[in-house]
């Protein structure tokens, strides 16, 4: 099969999945706005005075620990295109210490906003330099569940930086920029997304993944 | 993968202001705040043409990209002779000069994340002739130029200022009558992404037309999974 045939690869899986734009899916109610305890810029200066314990990686499909479906999406956008110079994330919050670094960061305001438990969220500060994508998939939550158990989980992603020319995160039919520091959006389990910076600036969010709260 | 160092100094903020030709700042005011929400980036759609077949079009045009197989243009910086280049070309006298060193020395845009296919003109083989109705009444000096972006591709922020047509004519561009219009030749797809100055500009249907008015800041990426394919003619205003 080739990449620039109209009908590829990767939209047979979608068309397999049922997963049409022509379905609109509505993003306001999941839409909403946290405050940090501390200003965009003292993030990014948190990252850069860490970036020692950041984990830098782009698109690798041979990850045994994640989900058959994940590594079919990995391996399929491969071969659509992405590879390791337009695939490149930087990455904190592995370690527990940049984890509780992170929340503190993000405040204890914030997670009660978006419903999550605090203590067992896990927080990941993200770096997409221009000119690198996230290429489109679902999120499993697998890394979450390995640690915690199953249970209601819940996924949102938290602009740090605001929206700069070229940023961009796409939610099913739903294309989001212009948004401002603290804009969230929860991103559902199986909705399909990506994310992209095709501007001059980097774009820093996070994803918290966590128990929602009863 | 083995990470790399940076080419310059990082900064918190890099200005596309300063890297823009001060003529086209003077000649084309635009606000330049992509905080602005008062604004009419996204005023200039002009019309969703059906008198070419855009599907045929796109249809040949993957073809195309596929027999040619590798894309024709793509930007990196030459480290050794210190240049801007867009494919084999020297870029260095050309007033993107500044721009593309935003991208390529302040950034990391380069060889590997840039690639398009790029078909012009005559190249354009049935398609020229009914292409070149399209806006010949409109422009003279008129060059066309059909992009095919793959799935992780970008082509990063700018404003445009007609290397092709100063390389073409051999004039220094007066960006007060030169004119480009785009016509979406595919419709919008995953990650599929145009953004007009503050406008991002989707869903689009093959056909749409819009008038890329000069001095507004743009670009595009294609983060999808599918090839995204645009038409572009580019002239003086007659």
């Amino acid at each position: 099969m080739n990449i620039y045939e109209k009908q590829d690869y990767f939209q047979s899986y979608l068309d397999d999945k049922k997963v049409s734009l022509d379905n609109h899916y509505e993003i306001s109610p999941l839409e909403t706005h946290v405050e940090f305890n501390i200003h965009w810029s003292g993030i990014v200066k948190w990252a850069e005075e860490n970036r020692n314990r950041a984990i830098f990686k782009s698109i690798e499909p041979i990850r045994p620990f994640i989900p058959a479906d994940s590594m079919r999406q990995s391996v399929m956008a491969m071969w659509a295109g992405y590879n390791q110079h337009n695939s490149q994330e930087w990455n904190w919050g592995l370690e527990p210490e940049d984890n509780h670094a992170l929340k503190l960061m993000i405040g204890r305001d914030a997670f009660y906003k978006l419903n999550l438990d605090m203590e067992t969220c896990m927080v990941r500060l993200l770096q997409y330099n221009p000119g690198q994508i996230l290429h489109l998939h679902t999120d499993s939550y697998n890394g979450f569940k390995d640690r915690y158990g199953d249970g209601k989980i819940t996924r949102w992603f938290v602009a740090v930086t605001p929206w700069d020319w070229g940023h961009m995160l796409q939610v099913h039919d739903n294309m989001i920029s212009k948004y401002d520091s603290g804009y969230a959006v929860e991103i559902k389990e199986g909705v399909f997304h990506l994310s992209a910076n095709a501007g001059i600036n980097p774009k820093y969010t996070f994803t918290i993944t966590g128990f929602i709260n009863d | 993968m083995k990470t790399y160092p940076i080419k310059s100094d990082l900064s918190l903020y890099i200005d596309p202001y300063q890297a823009v030709p001060k003529e086209v700042i003077t000649q084309n005011p635009w606000h330049w705040d992509p905080s602005e929400t008062n604004h009419k980036d996204g005023g200039s759609w002009l019309y969703r043409d059906t008198s070419i077949k855009w599907f045929s079009l796109a249809e040949w045009a993957v073809a195309k990209a596929n027999e040619v197989r590798v894309p024709q243009k793509y930007w990196w910086w030459n480290e050794e002779t210190e240049e801007v280049m867009h494919a084999e070309d020297s870029v260095n006298h050309c007033p993107i000069y500044e721009q593309a060193k935003q991208w390529l020395v302040e950034n990391d845009y380069n060889e590997h994340n840039t690639r398009y296919f790029k078909f012009a003109n005559e190249e354009l083989e049935d398609f020229y002739e009914p292409l070149k109705k399209m806006f010949e009444d409109k422009l003279d000096d008129m060059t066309m130029s059909l992009f095919v972006q793959p799935p992780g591709q970008t082509i990063p922020t700018h404003v445009d200022t007609f290397s092709s047509y100063m390389r073409k004519t051999g004039e220094y561009p007066d960006y007060s009558r030169l004119r480009r219009y785009m016509t979406f030749v595919s419709d919008w797809d995953w990650g599929h992404y145009f953004h007009y100055g503050n406008h991002v500009m989707q869903p689009w249907i093959q056909g749409d037309t819009w008038d890329l008015v000069p001095g507004i800041y743009h670009g595009s990426a294609n983060c999808g999974v599918t090839p995204k394919i645009t038409m572009h003619w580019s002239g003086k205003l007659k």
